[in-house]
């Protein structure tokens, strides 16, 4: 790890200079946002619109994809447009006490509920903090990674997030007209006829102008740069050295090549200011660029679509922008956990007043849950050309909609209401998940090399997730039957009939997962030449299926009793869980995607908490049988 | 004797033999998980799902040190089979309503016969190959041999090579062709060289002159380790003395007696193959402005006799011929030339995870169709 010290200080000394008296804006972006959202921007060797490189940035800076007052595309509009302003505006969220107190910042208190700017931190203020601590950040970083605590590698993140935000914010910064020339003799001799001010654009026209301007002073007294004239050449020069910092400013990459502009590395603005020769086609789109960030400038959010109309030409029609700006406003998966909290809520309360109506809500509910959530999946599919699962977070979410879909098809055959409450909660749990994986960033990755085949992932991707799915849903009902057993033994008939449903899903559960296990087996034969490679994400299907296989055979063998075998499958999503998530804690395999540190907690909660609900259950079940048992046999005598 | 013989069977059919059977697999499935990220796959596979039998708990720091007997992934599945065979014969009632349990029990059965013959008969290795090569063999990717390769003909070498009992402390490798007597005095798994703190004894030559070997852990990664071997050299005249041999040495180990030049080579095991592969061109993808390889292949020519055959290997797209499959498994770019590494294996049982895969998701389908309705049955009323 090794962070360039040149860098740091150019940086820093950027810092101070931007600490400047401007206040923070209320000026109205939302015209220009959205003027820019189709904007075709390059990142991560795939093609997405503006929009959602504004999203899958502020997420790295925020957690979260829009601002209390402005949504992603106005906050970038801002800080390219605007940057002092952007400054000075708490983007960045931090929770880490430990990293806050070793800033020397002040932990603010939350005060109520609604105080959402609660860890929040400007870039100026970060930029300060990060000022007084610097050699040890330096120090941090010529260490080795595993030698440094959590609270340093989290500084070190946090650092390296603010040198990002800088960078970006520099984007625009060769195409706007802020050099100032505060000589009109020197106006005229460069040619700016009625204008006092340059881009680095123009500095690169007149560059061997402005070297013999350079060169002319050079020679003077100190008495002589004293006078008006050289002292505006000085002034240009020091704009000029500050200006050069920003071409390593490369993260928005929205100029396409001349050719293979679907498989060839896009360009950022500065990367058309090195200085080099520019061909034809990079010469027009620039003048495209400048022209559009000087209507942007201007407000003129109509020539600003022109411009990106032009500079996007045929790759428009290649990439779906239209279809995922529709994915991002549409926040399929947010409106579809709405809709399967609702349909919990309804159906909590169709306990206590209007049953049949609020039964009815709650049905209806998970069903327009359910299809805002398949629309999202496919819409999902649609944008990036493969099947519906091809990264943890869609896995996720995928699973969730097996979950929810399995629980409404038990609803709709039995109306018993359990399978709809399941329905909901698993919905509910398994998007909450999904969504602590998408404040990773853009969740459409672009794949490695041997996960590129849609063939592959259509078939044992999809089946072993819909085999996680089925065996998530068969231990919910196991947990179900646990609490209606505990709390309602008289009604034996329904507590045969959960187990029951508890058993059919643990065949369609077996079926899928030993499918998707042995077709996940063929393509690795297809791919690594060999179809069982003992690898922990492997291992862990077969755990899955394993575990399944004991319960089940248990049972026939009579080993396991309807309690036992229940409480044995109840424990099913712990291996689920495992298969999942854990194996990648590990670190080793060749499945080395979706690796993920954070996880090791909440995995260990979740297991133990599924552990100790299981035991209190089942104890408690065999204990209150035991008890009754006998005094039933004695009103019987 | 019959009664008792169908008593043993149905014991051995019975549910309850696989289902300790297979809590007993499960442990050794999660233990040789997690023992992976400590002592690495190659080292865990063995100790834990190769093994009949194993007695130390490599890669559990709880169990380290602990001498626990324990039957090993290879005895659990046997039992397995057992079960499933023994199922099949004495305990199927063949129903109409089992079917699917029986078409899936059989599936099971083919997946572990495969798996059988998968982990005694197949080869596995790897062939790298810079443009505009041509190989006819491929390495083991963990057994070594010690060749002994007389460079003398002028268009061709012998190669004389000896494996395993012959690569441990102690061997002697004399006659077949090799013209002395060569003694293992010592064997590292894992070593490096270094340069000598003092002047060597007169009998050692070569590399051992100057440097040292120095033994090392084990690395997790097995492909890692850098096996090495000092061998004594006699009856090969002025040149007989102590050696020290490191795999993938470049600087070869020579010997000159009777007129004719010997190579020492400690190596990954060769097998020959029955045609030759030519790497006509290597092509890498990567995804535009990243580091991530959005695909990589292989175009190659297979020769064999007088005929030249033009294929495309790629991820996910073997190349099948005479019983050997070439993957796509990783590249190397040294300056300016690229060189492709293939995965070579030869695997007889490799069709039976398809067919059983198959077979087992009929009978699981057949099964469910069977018994989904009656445990789903409505309920009457609210």
């Amino acid at each position: 790890m090794s962070l360039s010290a040149k860098r740091l200080l150019a940086v820093l000394t950027t810092f101070v200079l931007t600490a400047c008296l401007h206040g923070q804006s209320s000026r109205d972006l939302s015209g220009l946002a959205e003027a820019f959202e189709p904007l075709i921007v390059q990142q991560d060797g795939r093609l997405k619109p503006f929009d959602t490189f504004a999203r899958s940035n502020l997420l790295v800076f925020n957690q979260k994809s829009k601002l209390v007052d402005m949504s992603a595309s106005e906050w970038l509009v801002e800080l390219l447009l605007y940057p002092r302003e952007s400054y000075r505006r708490p983007v960045f969220r931090e929770r880490n006490v430990e990293v806050i107190q070793a800033l020397g910042l002040e932990i603010d208190k939350k005060q109520d509920s609604s105080d959402r700017q609660y860890h929040h931190y400007s870039f100026l203020q970060l930029s300060e903090a990060f000022n007084n601590i610097l050699e040890d950040i330096r120090a941090f970083a010529s260490k080795p990674r595993e030698e440094l605590s959590a609270t340093e590698v989290a500084l070190i993140t946090l650092y390296q997030k603010t040198l990002s935000y800088y960078a970006l914010s520099r984007s625009f910064s060769g195409l706007v007209y802020d050099i100032e020339i505060t000589n009109d003799q020197l106006a005229s001799e460069l040619g700016l006829e009625g204008r006092s001010s340059l881009n680095y654009v123009k500095v690169l026209e007149l560059r061997n102008t402005i070297a013999e301007k350079i060169e002319a002073i050079s020679s003077l007294s100190p008495e002589e740069r004293q006078t008006p004239y050289p002292m505006a050449v000085l002034y240009l020069t020091t704009q000029l050295q500050d200006k050069i910092r920003d071409t390593s400013a490369v993260s928005l990459k929205i100029v396409p090549p001349e050719a293979n502009q679907d498989t060839s590395e896009w360009m950022s603005p500065w990367d058309l200011l090195s200085g080099r020769p520019l061909s034809d086609w990079e010469s027009e789109r620039l003048e495209q660029i400048v022209s559009m960030t000087l209507a942007a400038k201007r407000g003129d959010a109509s020539a600003v679509e022109d411009q990106i109309s032009a500079l996007r030409g045929e790759v428009t029609a290649r990439v779906p922008v239209e279809l995922e700006l529709t994915y991002n406003k549409g926040n399929f998966f947010n409106r579809s956990v709405a809709f399967y909290i609702i349909s919990c809520v309804s159906l909590w309360l169709s306990f206590a007043f209007l049953p049949k109506w609020l039964y009815r809500i709650s049905l209806v509910s998970a069903v327009i849950g359910f299809l805002i959530h398949v629309v999202g999946i496919l819409i999902r599919c649609l944008i990036m050309a493969r099947p519906p699962i091809a990264t943890l977070y869609e896995s996720v979410i995928f699973v969730g909609g097996i979950v929810v879909l399995s629980g409404i098809l038990v609803e709709v055959k039995r109306r018993d209401v359990l399978g709809l409450f399941l329905a909901g909660v698993g919905g509910t749990i398994l998007h909450f998940v999904g969504f602590s994986y998408a404040a990773d960033g853009d969740t459409m990755g672009m794949l490695v090399a041997v996960l590129n085949s849609n063939f592959w992932l259509a078939t044992h991707v999809v089946t072993i997730n819909i085999g996680y799915g089925a065996a998530l849903i068969a231990g919910l009902f196991a947990h179900a039957y646990l609490i209606v057993r505990l709390v309602n033994r008289a009604s034996k008939e329904r507590i045969k009939e959960i187990f029951n449903v508890s058993y059919g899903l643990t065949i369609v559960a077996i079926f899928f997962t030993t499918l998707g296990t042995i077709l996940g087996g063929i393509w690795g034969d297809q791919s690594w030449g060999r179809f069982w490679g003992w690898d922990p994400k492997e291992n862990g299907a077969l755990m899955i299926v394993l575990w399944l296989l004991i319960v089940l055979h248990g049972r026939l063998a009579g080993i396991l009793k309807e309690l036992s075998f229940t409480a044995g499958l109840a424990l099913t999503p712990i291996t689920v869980a495992l298969a999942w998530f854990g194996v990648n804690l590990l670190q080793v395999g060749l499945h080395s995607y979706g690796f993920d540190d954070g996880v090791a907690t909440n995995l260990f909660y979740f297991c133990g908490g599924e552990l100790v609900f299981v035991a209190i259950f089942a104890t408690a079940i065999y204990l209150k049988e035991k008890q009754q048992r006998p005094a039933s046999s004695k009103s019987a005598a | 004797m019959a009664i008792s013989v169908k008593r043993i069977g149905n014991f051995v059919a019975s549910p309850a033999l696989f289902f300790y059977t297979a809590i007993w697999l499960l442990i050794i499935l999660v233990a040789g998980t997690i023992a992976q990220k400590y002592v690495g796959l190659y080292v865990s596979q063995n100790a834990y799902f190769s093994s009949w039998f194993f007695f130390e708990w490599p890669g559990i720091p709880i169990l380290e040190g602990l001498i626990i007997p324990a039957p090993g992934g290879r005895f659990a599945l046997t039992i397995m089979f057992m079960n499933l065979l023994a199922k099949l014969v004495f305990k199927s009632p063949w129903r109409w309503d089992r079917t699917g349990t029986l078409i899936a029990h059989g599936g099971g059965l083919l997946l572990l016969i495969g798996g059988f013959f998968t982990a005694y008969f197949s080869k596995e290795g790897n062939m790298m190959l810079f443009e505009g090569d041509s190989s006819g063999n491929y390495a083991d990717y963990h057994e070594l041999e010690l060749a002994v390769i007389d460079q003398s003909p002028e268009d061709y070498n012998n190669v004389v090579a000896f494996r395993n009992e012959y690569i441990r402390e102690g061997a002697v490798i004399e006659g077949s062709g090799v013209p002395g007597k060569i003694t293992v005095r010592q064997f590292f798994r894992n070593a490096s060289v270094l340069r000598a703190d003092s002047p060597a004894p007169r009998d050692h030559k070569g590399l051992a002159q100057r440097f040292r070997l120095a033994p090392k852990e084990l690395d997790p990664v097995f492909e890692r380790n850098q096996a090495a071997m000092v061998v004594e050299l006699s009856g090969f005249g002025q040149d007989d003395g102590i050696y020290y041999l490191l795999q993938g040495m470049r600087i070869p180990q020579l010997i000159e007696t009777s007129g004719k030049i010997f190579q020492l080579d400690l190596r990954n095991a060769r097998y020959i193959l029955p045609f030759k592969i030519e790497l006509i061109d290597f092509i890498k993808r990567m995804h535009p402005g990243t580091q991530t390889a959005k695909d990589y292949r292989s175009i190659v020519n297979v020769l064999e006799g007088d005929t030249k055959r033009r294929v495309e290997i790629s991820m996910n797209q073997p190349l099948v011929k005479n019983q050997y499959i070439f993957y796509q498994a990783s590249f190397i770019e040294d300056g300016d030339r690229e060189a492709t590494v293939l995965a070579v294996v030869r695997n007889a049982g490799r069709n039976y995870p398809y067919v059983s895969s198959v077979i087992m998701c009929i009978g699981l389908m057949i099964h469910i169709l069977f018994r989904l309705p009656n445990l789903m049955k409505k309920r009457r009323s609210l």
